[in-house]
């Protein structure tokens, strides 16, 4: 008696507190993205799904959706990797460890608003950073932002640099999990690093892995602070983002009803994508 | 017990005594709210105090919402949604305020002042604040694109400082002397014209140039595929392909490159007189032009302008006299003295200042001279379609000598028909 | 011979985090060198990495025309409710998603995870108007009410009070402690880097915010420090740059700081997972 009560006590601040200030708002987008209406007008109109059918045929959205996937491919995966090789390193007991951690942790903290005009400096054709080393090795200088074929790739390096402060520090603490004793007698028994890492650490870490791998795809799925400031979709749709349409469409043309069904759409992607990761990983998320 | 009384005592005596006040100030003064891209403590803040002093009846609220016109476009279209709007707000013109008047919830300012305030303004401003026939916005701080110049190139080059281009001919011509390859590695380094990253906003005095409009003045047609339009978005084309004066995909980064010298011209707005002068500094002698003309000389107007909410009568009358205080003579006078905006009435042009301040500045008596040439033809819902069509056909364009103009327009037309179809039946 | 190869192993790992370490540093430390350089110089040509004069004139234009005094308070009460509150309620759930069994557990999760997959910008608008009904306009309960629980604390915390061995609990249990006594006494003592993790981010989210608090604020007295950056951009009159990296410097110190202090609690999670042999 007392215990079927206890998870509904547990679950009581969360679940209401999601249910109105999340769950209320993601029903009433849903609503909107029956209608045509942009929020302010006296008549609103039902169309059911026709907002659905028409992104089909919606070139903006489908090269957005392209361009999405794509910023997710360079990000996710690069920024795993980099951040557990990083999480590994900065988790030995060294002098000044402290340090090197602050400075990797350092981009996460910036205003991305700033940091933007940064990078747009460090990627500017020709007074930029990068192409006054590649002038300095004979390289011939490249139009970052501004080239259609670099544009996409050049925002995903500069999320990777942002977000990889924070992916790292989620990988720290899921180190910290993982028993010392274990590795140790691991190494006594003759094992090399890259068993130990292998069998005890990769094997351990999979529940935060796991963790990682879907936050980070949404975020991916979702980005649109530093394309808006950077780029906004330019040059020639290159960096056109699933988010970033629907703020154009939502907050310019005032197509409230068609972005939400925009949101609804990237919901449905993600949801799968979640599922896949979820159903290809099983087999190695140890809880 | 005697806690609880004691308790509710309080409380009675509070609310009485805050409703009390309440009442004595609804009598006494008449408080609007007014969001600003100005953050406080500026000049706004200063005829915000002026105003008061004048009209001891209303107080006014400067509430700064943000100098990103996006942003503020945000916060119109939420308090709108929820009922929650100022009195008058300071909005930008790329986008929103048709929308705005479609959703009831303005006045048209522009309109509602009297006769001689009208015709005082330069009716070039009325012609972009113009939608279903009313001023719904009155013109506040407004900037002008104009053609910025290195005259230490231009000598270098042998062309002369003080004339910069009459029209898109000379321009070409100017260009192709301005473009060379100074440290002789085969590569251009130094280029004759560029554009800064709001291009379309240079696009649509262009095509008034060239004869053409973007929306047909009554009917709110979009006329982008128009013969006139086609010619202007090839000639971005052939300025990077057929006349190689300009780098195909630079507009974001132009504004830093011609500072440092690597442009010999540069299409950008007029407001930035004061700030460009200081980021220049002794590098080279800054020059401005009128924009280039073809068949007529057209130039387009930016910046934003105050629009009114429908609220109780007193407080829409204290907004008016507000709008009205804040765009009169002396406050244009003052704007164009200490802002690179430009004073856009002609009572503002007789005054000892401004005269004064051309003769001593050739770069704002060429802004002055230009502005009599602001044509443009209405706000339009479909303004934001406009922009991000132009801005990615002329990226589209710069890529490659084959796209088609005359496509990428046939296609944004009929984007622009089908969006303001749907609108209208909405 | 075992001396030898740990000094070459420190030598790679530390010669590895140098390196990555500048090149991670170089925007941070071109923002910094920036905020000293006065107009002409932070547009010159070759760019300068040291200010050739230096130039305080933009802090103090940054601390002059900003109210900075009032946005840091009100980031330090919106942040450390938000820190408070998402400790509290996503280890709450945290707890029932993964040592708690009950019917439906994994599908309301799965539920829960779901909401994040909707874009924060297309539910601005619907919660503002929610706040709105409710009278929250203006306050700091209307800033904080959205970030009061995060799916994405509540997703962290289960992962990793799943991987707390089970015979910690159920020798709690046998001792015959509540479940509250279990979270309290043991999840929690042995989450610490877990949990050390969650505050930094809701507080790093909360301190970088922007739009909501926009959105949901009119009077300044109200806004959050993210503003401040507002009043060193202006597209139309010239974007003052020292000025906006000026403030940007000084606004992040305190998430640095709340950084190094949340890195305590990583080594002492070290220490802690000693017991569980």
């Amino acid at each position: 008696m007392k215990r079927a009560i206890t998870p509904i006590l547990f679950l009581f601040p969360a679940v209401s507190l999601v249910m109105i200030f999340i769950v209320y708002p993601i029903f009433y987008s849903f609503y909107l993205s029956l209608h045509s209406w942009d929020m302010i007008s006296p008549n609103r109109i039902f169309v059911g799904f026709k907002n659905y059918a028409k992104l089909i045929r919606d070139r903006m959205f489908i090269n957005a959706l392209k361009n999405t996937l794509i910023f997710t491919i360079y990000t996710v995966p690069t920024q795993i990797i980099l951040a557990l090789g990083l999480a590994i390193l900065l988790n030995q007991k060294l002098k000044g460890i402290s340090i090197y951690r602050a400075i990797f942790f350092s981009p996460v903290v910036t205003s991305i608003v700033a940091i933007s005009a940064v990078w747009m400096w460090i990627y500017h054709p020709s007074l930029g950073l990068i192409n006054y080393f590649f002038r300095i090795l004979g390289i011939n200088p490249v139009n970052w932002l501004g080239d259609p074929k670099t544009a996409l790739l050049s925002v995903s390096i500069m999320s990777i640099w942002r977000g990889l402060g924070r992916t790292v520090v989620i990988f720290l603490a899921g180190l910290q999990e993982i028993p010392k004793e274990m590795q140790e007698s691991a190494q006594i028994e003759g094992a090399s690093n890259w068993q130990i890492f292998k069998y005890i650490t990769w094997k351990l870490l999979s529940p935060t892995t796991f963790f990682i791998l879907v936050v980070s795809t949404i975020n991916a799925m979702q980005v649109f602070t530093q394309i808006h400031v950077m780029t906004q979709g330019g040059p020639a749709g290159a960096t056109e983002v699933i988010v970033y349409n629907l703020y154009y469409r939502g907050f310019q043309l005032f197509q409230m009803g068609y972005a939400s069904a925009i949101a609804y759409v990237l919901f449905a992607f993600i949801i799968s994508l979640t599922l896949m990761q979820k159903y290809m990983l099983n087999r190695w998320v140890f809880y | 017990m005697f806690k609880i009384s004691l308790i509710s005592l309080l409380i009675g005596i509070f609310l009485v005594s805050s409703s009390l006040s309440s009442i004595g100030q609804a009598q006494s003064k008449i408080k609007i709210v007014f969001w600003t891209t100005l953050p406080t403590g500026g000049y706004l803040s200063r005829w915000i105090k002026e105003f008061e002093s004048q009209y001891p009846n209303i107080q006014v609220e400067q509430q700064f919402i943000s100098n990103s016109y996006d942003e503020m476009a945000e916060k119109v279209l939420a308090s709108i949604a929820g009922k929650a709007t100022p009195n008058v707000a300071q909005v930008g013109q790329r986008h929103g305020i048709p929308q705005y008047v479609d959703s009831g919830a303005l006045l048209p300012a522009g309109s509602m002042l009297d006769k001689n305030d009208i015709s005082d303004i330069l009716p070039g401003l009325w012609s972009r604040y113009t939608y279903k026939g009313r001023f719904w916005a009155v013109p506040f701080a407004s900037s002008t694109p104009g053609l910025w110049y290195n005259k230490n190139l231009f000598r270098r080059a042998g062309l002369n400082p003080n004339r910069a281009p009459k029209n898109w001919e000379e321009l070409v011509s100017f260009a192709k002397r301005l473009t060379s390859d100074t440290n002789g590695d085969g590569k251009i380094d130094q280029w004759g014209i560029g554009f800064s990253e709001d291009v379309p906003w240079y696009y649509r005095p262009m095509v008034i140039q060239n004869g053409g409009v973007i929306f047909d003045k009554n009917t709110g047609k979009p006329m982008i595929n128009s013969k006139e339009s086609i010619e202007t978005l090839q000639f971005f084309q052939d300025l990077v392909f057929k006349y190689r004066v300009m780098p195909p995909l630079q507009h974001n980064s132009s504004a830093r490159d011609f500072v440092n010298g690597l442009y010999g011209m540069l299409y950008r707005s007029t407001s930035v007189r004061v700030s460009l002068k200081k980021e220049v500094g002794d590098r080279f002698e800054l020059g401005l032009g009128f924009l280039p003309g073809k068949k007529r000389v057209a130039v387009g107007v930016g910046g934003n302008a105050l629009v009114l909410f429908k609220s109780t009568p007193e407080k829409e009358d204290a907004s008016l006299k507000l709008i009205k205080f804040l765009t009169d003579t002396r406050r244009t006078v003052e704007m164009g003295l200490e802002t690179g905006y430009v004073a856009v009435r002609k009572s503002a042009q007789k005054q000892s200042e401004i005269i004064n301040l051309r003769k001593n500045d050739p770069i704002a008596d060429t802004i002055y001279k230009q502005i009599d040439y602001i044509k443009d033809s209405g706000i339009n819902p479909g303004d934001a379609l406009f922009w991000r069509g132009i801005l990615r056909g002329i990226e589209e364009v710069e890529t490659s000598p084959d796209i088609s103009p005359k496509m990428i327009l046939d296609n944004l037309q009929q984007e622009i028909l089908e969006f303001l179809n749907n609108y209208g039946r909405r | 011979m075992g001396y030898k190869s740990r000094l070459v192993k420190k030598i790679l790992i530390h010669s590895t985090l140098f390196t990555l370490s500048i090149l991670i540093a170089i925007p941070f430390i071109w923002m910094i060198s920036t905020s000293f350089k006065n107009i002409e110089e932070v547009l010159s040509l070759p760019p300068t990495w040291i200010p050739k004069r230096w130039v305080f004139r933009n802090y103090l234009d940054a601390v002059r025309f900003v109210p900075l005094g009032r946005f840091f308070l009100n980031s330090v009460v919106v942040s450390s409710i938000t820190v408070i509150s998402q400790l509290t309620v996503c280890s709450m759930s945290a707890y029932a998603f993964s040592i708690l069994k009950f019917k439906g557990r994994d599908i309301l999760f799965f539920i829960l995870l779901s909401t994040m997959a909707i874009p924060g910008e297309i539910t601005l608008i619907p919660t503002f108007l929610l706040i709105r009904n409710i009278g929250w306009m203006n306050t700091y309960q209307g800033i904080v009410a959205p970030s009061l629980v995060s799916v994405f604390g509540i997703f962290l915390l289960r992962q990793f009070f799943m991987g707390i061995p089970k015979e910690l609990e159920e020798a709690g249990r046998i001792d015959g402690i509540t479940d509250f006594g279990l979270l309290i006494k043991i999840i929690l003592p042995l989450s610490k880097p877990a949990l050390a993790t969650l505050s930094l981010f809701a507080f790093l989210d909360s301190w970088n915010s922007y739009m909501w608090p926009l959105i949901v604020t009119n009077r300044i007295e109200m806004r959050l420090v993210q503003v401040g950056l507002r009043y060193f951009i202006n597209d139309e009159l010239g974007n003052n740059w020292g000025g906006l990296m000026a403030i940007s410097t000084l606004i992040i110190i305190p998430t640095l700081i709340v950084f190094l202090l949340s890195q305590r609690y990583f080594i002492e999670g070290i220490k802690t997972s000693g017991i569980r042999g």
